[in-house]
């Protein structure tokens, strides 16, 4: 009990410490946003914007908006970007090879036409397929490309670009109509700027009107109302904070103006990175700090742009995963810099409290609920110091939520109605009771995926595979037709954790028909999930005794929907008793996929003494690279009681399998332990663990489970 | 003090700011709707006497009654939104009468106050009601180190003239961001005469640091007197201040224009060359048609471009040299002819600019 009283003591004092250091680090952000936004407010409000736009000082803009499968939106978002007050911008809007009709959209809308290709390619992006200019506004460019994602799309409006600043807007953000004249006030006051970033504001329940947000309102419903105050207190107070501190890290990527020769020198947006903003801004730092350059990334608070946020668990719990995961990448790719005095107070500031207080506050504060939990349990804490702290620490939280609120009524007020009002207050009241122990949820879910992906960091983390599962493989490979003499029923569902991948799933069905003399019939359904996708495959094959020493097996399938799986799949196997216990066999299997066939030659033998027996198969694949595979399986089983037998698999090999849309030679080696246990009444069920190292990708462990039953 | 009086005394601190907070944000609002209550009225009359006084049909008594009624800020915004709809004549009338009231003497005095804000106000006023005495208040709003001040107080000579204003605004170019630069050159064209007698002695300083500003300045204003020195500095050392030379060079079509682009357009800086063929397209001088037609076999992508553009203004002598480029030996120019020739008329006005 001394033990466990010093770990939590100790943990304790740990946690406290973090929570003390971090939590002041908040409220001097908190202090620092006072001034700040006291000053942008003063200069927001005492500008002359027509003086501005009639002078000709304002630096021209490139507008860049990535489109896809937006087919829907495209057409009034880029009208209302097109109608934005401001002198001087072009807008080049990109269709990342949409799978819907954007590009018809576009083309019909602001009837475009066809020009030649006019510029160098500065940035290597996924090739072009046209570009267009419109004939009823000559601001318009569009580009038609290959999809290659958001950063590759704004790699090729930024090579398109012809002004020194670039803005990346989402196809689906709302921009207020003089945001651009705003966000060019720290250029028109001469500082050095490399960037400026602007607010983001929730367009939920907000009444919009020819793509502007005409009037302001807090949604009613609790989860994009919490997120307004999260907002809120994002912008308004924590950049804010930063723009003293010289340190701002993130410039939004839905609302950030760059200096396009910076975002040259950086190779622009990196394609395989998860959050491509946070990276951008990061390496833009580690530039202009490596080469002593003189700048400021500050963020400007009332140029505003509207996006609408998740109003599904579901949804946010995805994105918000996907942010945590992307600070954690950004930091773990950029961890040299920090503590480094070659990046003044992005090194010694901006980078700990990032990698610290941000990336590490969610594991910090599971970490403190559990201690509790088990303080308590074993009474080494006190309950109602324990629900003190508990309430201390909520508080602070809600005192920060309430202060963003305090910001925005002081500033700039664009929730008119005082119900807003009490809603922005209520939402920040309850932001702390569930909400918030959910994104810490999510933001721990983060690091598990991060570490999956850690290992393979590069091509392999985001590379979209297609391709068949081993694990059908092997259980086809393994699979006996039910011998019974009538209707059998089985069913099997299965789960592995793929490396460096989401996690497999299936889930199948077979109903068998035997006849008294052996012959036997079946159909069978699978829903496979892999890859983040869902296929669809079924089966229909069939055995018969053309003699008592010889079987002859037959069997077809086809995909549904053949995202990963074959479009359809061929099977014939001719099986011979050639002693008294021992038989040999020739397998012959096609699986067509969309790039080509893959033909596998499987001659197989199998013996059985009274207890055990023992089967190997030979994969003789060849794939449509013309390459040969060959992979060797080994399966024995044991009755361990009159209902218990046991089985053990390994196999070894080359194997060929649909990855990132080809047909590659994966270098397998795999191990199964199954037990099947017939519990009377013609039910038998199964249990299997499987450990598969496959080189270079698709390493995988997993466990089966199966059911069968005579009807 | 014990850790748990230490949570109990933040508990009860947290407690207070919060219900301070509330406070503060719901009298926040009450204050903001009563003083917007109470001010709307009177900046809707000081509107009204604006029209009216614009219109001749009442005195300016009104107008300045209906200042004076407002806060200082306000007052300020109202006539910084009147002065670009009343004509100069009139407005200077107002500009002399606003000499006289209390708030214009206490906003006029802050020119030299510790608060950037309160001297931001006073440029702000000073730029549309600024009389010859306050040139040197304005020197210093100009030489201001916050730039909103700076910027709001260069703004100024869009009203009055006065060359020590314009002296100091010129003086202070160099040294700011481009795009300051370009508000401060949109602002100095007014005073055009002084500016000029001022560039002209700049540009002979060859060893100025600050000669490729005033240069591109000089470049802004496409000004005849300033051509014989923009000739002159092609031949300058620094490669900054020949692009800055050849770019303005095309705005005069002189024969020691063209004969200087001549030279230009055989710079060793790349940037030079493409300015050059730039501005022999503007002038389209038939002699220099060879020069330009050699440079669409240039090393660089961007002199290419810009001879093969500058070919298109030198209409059917300049196509068919196009055309014969686009069938000729030279993979560079062949493929610079066809991507221009394939060109819109749009497209090609664009790259003019």
């Amino acid at each position: 009990m001394s033990v466990l009283h010093s770990i939590v003591g100790t943990t304790d004092v740990v946690i406290l410490v973090y929570f003390l250091v971090l939590n002041s680090f908040y409220a001097m952000l908190l202090i620092l946003s006072i001034p700040e936004i006291w000053e942008q407010t003063r200069l927001a409000e005492d500008e002359d914007f027509q003086r501005l736009m009639q002078s000709d000082a304002l630096p021209p803009i490139t507008i860049l908006v990535p489109a896809y499968n937006e087919s829907a939106t495209i057409e009034a978002s880029v009208t209302a970007i097109l109608t934005l007050e401001y002198r001087n911008y072009e807008v080049v809007v990109v269709n990342d090879g949409s799978r819907d009709d954007t590009m018809e959209q576009l083309r019909h809308a602001f009837d475009l036409y066809e020009i030649p290709r006019i510029y160098p390619e500065a940035i290597a992006t996924k090739p072009l397929r046209a570009l267009y200019r419109s004939r009823s506004r000559s601001r318009l460019l569009v580009l038609d490309k290959e999809n290659g994602g958001k950063a590759d799309s704004l790699n090729a409006a930024i090579n398109a670009s012809r002004f020194p600043l670039v803005i990346a807007v989402d196809a689906d953000t709302l921009i207020e109509p003089d945001a651009l004249l705003r966000l060019t006030r720290p250029f028109l006051l001469g500082r050095e700027i490399a960037a400026v970033g602007g607010t983001v504001r929730v367009a939920n329940n907000c009444t919009v009107k020819d793509g502007r947000v005409t009037d302001a309102r807090v949604p009613r419903k609790l989860i994009p109302g919490i997120q307004v105050v999260e907002y809120l207190r994002a912008f308004l107070f924590g950049r804010l904070g930063w723009n003293r501190l010289g340190g701002n890290l993130i410039i939004s990527g839905a609302f950030g103006l760059f200096r396009k020769e910076y975002v040259l020198a950086v190779g622009g947006y990196q394609t395989n990175s998860i959050v491509e903003d946070l990276d951008l801004v990061v390496r833009m730092h580690r530039h202009l700090r490596r080469n002593k350059i003189k700048y400021e990334m500050p963020f400007i608070p009332d140029p505003v742009a509207w996006t609408e946020v998740p109003e599904s668990l579901k949804v946010l719990s995805r994105q918000r995963e996907r942010w945590h995961r992307g600070l954690i990448a950004a930091m773990w790719e950029y961890k040299s810099m920090l503590f480094n005095p070659r990046y003044g107070r992005i090194g010694f500031l901006a980078m700990p409290f990032f990698a610290f207080g941000e990336m590490l506050a969610p594991v910090i504060e599971l970490l403190g609920y559990i201690i509790t939990v088990v303080g308590l349990v074993f009474g080494v804490v006190n309950v109602s110091f324990a629900l003190l702290f508990v309430l201390v620490a909520w508080g602070y939280g809600m005192l920060l939520s309430i202060w963003a609120v305090v910001l925005e009524e002081v500033s700039f007020r664009r929730y008119r109605r005082f119900g807003d009002l009490i809603l922005l207050l209520l939402f920040a009241s309850l932001e702390n009771f569930g909400y918030r122990q959910l994104t810490v949820w999510w933001r721990l879910k983060a690091f598990a995926n991060f570490w999956k992906r850690v290992h393979v960091w590069g091509d392999m983390a985001r590379k979209g595979f297609g391709k068949p599962s081993v694990a059908a493989l092997l259980v086809l490979s393994l699979a006996t037709p039910c011998l019974g003499q009538s209707v059998r029923l089985s069913a099997w569902s299965s789960y592995e954790t793929v490396t460096a991948n989401p996690d497999w799933s299936s889930l199948g069905a077979q109903l068998t028909l035997t006849g008294a003399r052996g012959q036997a019939g079946w159909v069978a359904g699978e829903v496979l999930g892999r890859f983040g996708e869902t296929d669809v495959t079924e089966r229909i094959g069939g055995a018969v005794h053309p003699t008592p020493q010889l079987w002859l097996t037959a069997e077809a399938g086809t995909s549904r929907r053949p995202v990963f799986s074959p479009k359809n799949t061929w099977e014939l196997d001719a099986s011979a008793l050639v002693a008294a216990r021992s038989s040999v066999g020739l397998g012959y299997r096609r699986w067509n996929y969309a790039v080509g066939p893959v033909d596998v030659l499987m001659p197989h033998i199998t013996t059985e003494s009274s207890r055990m027996s023992w089967s190997m198969r030979v994969f003789v694949s060849r794939n449509p690279s013309r390459r040969t595979d060959t992979a060797v399986s080994l399966r024995v089983s044991r009755a361990l009681t009159r209902r218990t037998t046991a089985s053990l698999l390994g196999a070894g090999g080359r194997e060929s399998y649909l990855v990132g849309g080809a047909v590659r030679s994966l270098e397998t080696l795999s191990g199964v332990a199954g037990i099947r246990y017939s519990a009377g009444g013609g039910t038998t069920l199964r249990f299997d663990v499987s450990v598969i190292r496959s080189k270079p990708v698709l390493s995988r462990s997993g466990l089966a489970i199966g059911v069968e039953r005579g009807l | 003090m014990s850790a748990r009086s230490f949570l109990i005394v933040v508990a009860i601190v947290q407690g207070g700011l919060l219900a301070a907070l509330i406070v503060l944000i719901v009298l926040n609002r009450w204050f903001r709707l009563r003083t917007s209550t109470k001010l709307n009225p009177r900046r809707e009359a000081v509107d009204a006497s604006m029209r009216r006084w614009a219109a001749g049909t009442t005195p300016l008594t009104g107008v300045l009654v209906g200042l004076s009624r407002l806060p200082v800020p306000l007052a300020i915004d109202a006539l910084v939104k009147w002065s670009a709809r009343v004509p100069g004549e009139r407005w200077r009338q107002l500009a002399v009468a606003l000499e006289q009231p209390w708030w214009a003497k206490l906003v006029r005095s802050n020119s030299g106050s510790a608060r950037w804000w309160k001297r931001l106000e006073c440029a702000r006023f000073l730029s549309v009601a600024a009389m010859p005495r306050d040139s040197a208040r304005l020197v210093r709003l100009i030489n201001d180190p916050h730039p909103a001040v700076h910027v709001a107080a260069v703004a100024s000579l869009e009203r009055i003239e006065n060359t020590s204003l314009t002296l100091a605004a010129l003086e202070r170019l160099p040294r700011l961001a481009p795009t300051v630069q370009a508000y401060y050159a949109s602002m100095l064209r007014r005073s055009r005469p002084v500016v000029i007698d001022h560039l002209l002695k700049r540009l002979r300083r060859t060893d100025d640091p600050a000669l490729p500003r005033f240069a591109e300045f000089a470049c802004r204003l496409g000004e005849p007197a300033l051509r014989e020195r923009l000739t002159a500095l092609a031949d300058h050392p620094d490669h900054e201040v020949r692009v800055q030379s050849a770019r303005a060079l095309g705005s005069f079509p002189h024969r020691e224009s063209v004969t200087a682009l001549k030279r230009l357009a055989e710079d060793s800086a790349w940037e030079v060359r493409a300015q050059a063929m730039r501005s022999l397209g503007m002038i389209t001088d038939v002699t220099t048609l060879p020069l330009v037609k050699g440079a669409l076999r240039d090393a660089i992508w961007w002199v290419r471009l810009r001879a093969a553009l500058a070919l298109m203004r030198f209409a059917a002598a300049g196509r068919n040299a196009l055309l014969e480029a686009e069938v000729g030996g030279d993979n560079d120019a062949r493929a610079t002819a066809k991507m221009v020739l394939g060109l819109p008329a749009q497209a090609l006005a664009e790259f003019a600019t």
